[in-house]
């Protein structure tokens, strides 16, 4: 039994990866516009980030190196620290707006100030992290996090013609530039480089050895892929409830609408509870990568298992993290809007986080009797060929597109 | 005061380009979609299956939306062979914003539910072919 709960880290790592904010309205806009037709970039990303958590994983649990330790041994001080400077924008931007989100669901539940509810979702989020050790924070937003798997039960509810849907799984060639700007934004969100950032810290503080590469390998597949069916869920559903009738959903708000039209009161509620704690576990997943990613790259003790008085400055990190998302926040700005551009800036960062992963985890030197596989490496490098794609191809098409408005 | 002198004139030559046929069309797609949105919520209202607060806070945030919409039309300088669908498109927004406001006020009334959904039903279908008029005489 105690092996289940193990794949808690792969779960909480995909839910903050797939379908955090701008997922959850992205992946329902995929639908609403397109129907089915977008499912497979839906599997091009999960295949992808499967590949890169699983050798992340099995870096960390084989040298005891995090991502980011990776990234500047094999790609040098200056590039590491460009990386590190993007991911800790990116980070403070996806922090911002995933407490944004929280806020946006507590209002839709409570019916009061969103002021007040982002105060409160910041000191939640803090007093959460603060008393609870790794293992409580992984399954608490990870578990109810599932409580999403309500998309999938209304998918399944509203009948789709599945032969349609199906078709949706064959990828096709863009159409439009529009069409181009959703494939590739879904195959990026599925890449956002804090889920292997926060996924492979995870795995050092969890201890992993290479007696536990089985349960990374569980993670990686179980968690991200639950992850995966999740985006599906919703995309089914909006093609079902908004395609039809034009609906261009571009808040929370009408995401949880569609649970609703499939099962009532039930629905909004499993949605609203999902939707909360998958952000949720958004924010603590980005404010953790950005803690371990600083922590990392200046050689401090970091990590969640230690008391904060044996790592005071990642603790600082991440307290400091949540007091500058919520100053961005204050500024007025859209949350869901804020994880588009958090998307465009994590381009810059997806080449530079998985190449030396790559590299690493394909060396036999670092990686002995467990290094890359052929099949491991070949997806790899094939992957790595579609990140330098997404990220030539991401910032004109978000222009070209007027960042999807059309 | 440079600085301010030069958003002056940002602001007074957005005001300047006449809206198109194009921007027209989305933004009464935009009120279709608001008026989709918003009777799926009134007939979850009608039959009871939702939760109020939902409502009122979703209804609010819909009834903004078409009104800031109708507020960009109305400043827009719309050339003469688009004023009709201009005043249509806001008269379509407006009434949207109403009976979203109704919903937003009595979000438990089952009464009100039903004769929102019909009303936004009716606005959306008017969008819909609104939209496709202002397409069809596009150059």
């Amino acid at each position: 039994m105690s092996r289940i709960f193990q794949v808690a880290l792969g779960i909480l790592a995909a839910i903050g990866g797939f379908v955090d904010i701008g997922d959850l309205v992205f992946n329902t806009q995929a639908g609403a516009l397109y129907g089915y037709d977008l499912l497979w970039a839906v599997v091009v990303g999960v295949v992808g980030i499967v590949v890169y958590a699983e050798m992340c994983g099995r870096v960390a649990a084989v040298t005891k190196r995090p991502v980011m330790t990776v990234i500047r041994q094999r790609l040098g001080f200056s590039t590491g620290l460009v990386v590190l400077i993007a991911s800790m924008i990116l980070n403070l931007l996806t922090l911002a707006a995933e407490t944004g989100g929280v806020a946006l669901v507590l209002q839709l539940f409570f019916d009061a100030s969103y002021s007040l509810f982002v105060l409160i979702a910041v000191i939640a989020l803090v007093l959460i992290i603060w008393v609870s050790p790794f293992e409580v924070i992984e399954r608490l937003f990870g578990y109810v996090g599932l409580a999403l798997l309500v998309y999938v039960a209304s998918a399944i509810h509203l009948d789709p013609d599945w032969s349609a849907v199906g078709e949706g799984f064959a990828p096709q060639a863009p159409g439009s530039a529009l069409y181009a700007y959703f494939a590739v934004g879904l195959v990026a969100a599925a890449l956002m480089p804090y889920e292997v950032w926060f996924y492979s810290s995870g795995a050092v503080e969890e201890r992993w050895e290479p007696k536990d590469l089985s349960i990374n390998t569980a993670n990686a597949v179980l968690g991200f892929g639950l992850g995966g069916l999740l985006s599906i869920g919703l995309m089914i559903t909006a093609a079902q409830v908004f395609h039809p009738i034009g609906v261009q959903p571009d808040t929370i708000g009408t995401v949880a609408l569609g649970a609703q039209v499939s099962f009532g009161e039930v629905g909004l509620l499993l949605a609203l509870v999902g939707i909360a704690f998958a952000v949720g576990g958004a924010a603590v997943d980005t404010c953790f990568a950005g803690a371990y990613n600083l922590s990392q790259f200046l050689g401090w003790e970091w990590g969640k298992y230690r008391r904060p008085s044996r790592a005071p400055r990642f603790t600082l990190t991440w307290l400091l993290l949540f007091a500058l998302a919520f100053v961005v926040i204050q500024t007025g700005i859209d949350p869901i809007e804020l994880t588009e551009y958090a998307v465009v800036l994590s381009v810059v960062a997806l080449p530079f986080t998985y190449l030396p992963v790559l590299l690493i985890a394909g060396d036999p030197t670092f990686m002995g009797e467990h290094t890359n596989g052929r099949i491991s490496n070949l997806l790899g490098w094939l992957y790595l060929v579609v990140i330098v794609v997404i990220a030539v191809a991401a910032i004109p098409l978000l222009f070209a597109t007027n960042a999807g408005g059309g | 005061m440079v600085a301010m002198a030069l958003l002056l004139v940002a602001v007074v030559l957005a005001g300047c380009n006449p809206l198109n046929p194009e921007e027209l069309r989305r933004q009464v797609e935009s009120f279709r979609s608001i008026a989709a949105e918003g009777s799926l919520i009134a007939a979850d209202v009608a039959d009871d299956r939702t939760k109020a607060t939902f409502v009122r806070v979703q209804a609010d945030t819909l009834a903004g939306e078409a009104d800031d919409g109708a507020q960009k039309l109305n400043d827009a300088s719309a050339p003469e062979d688009l004023q009709q669908h201009v005043a249509r498109a806001i008269d379509l927004a407006q009434r949207a914003s109403a009976a979203l406001g109704d919903l937003a006020v009595s979000p438990g009334n089952e009464a009100v539910g039903a004769q929102a959904e019909d009303e936004l039903r009716r606005i959306a279908a008017e969008a819909e072919e609104q939209a496709a008029a202002i397409n069809e005489e596009e150059p």
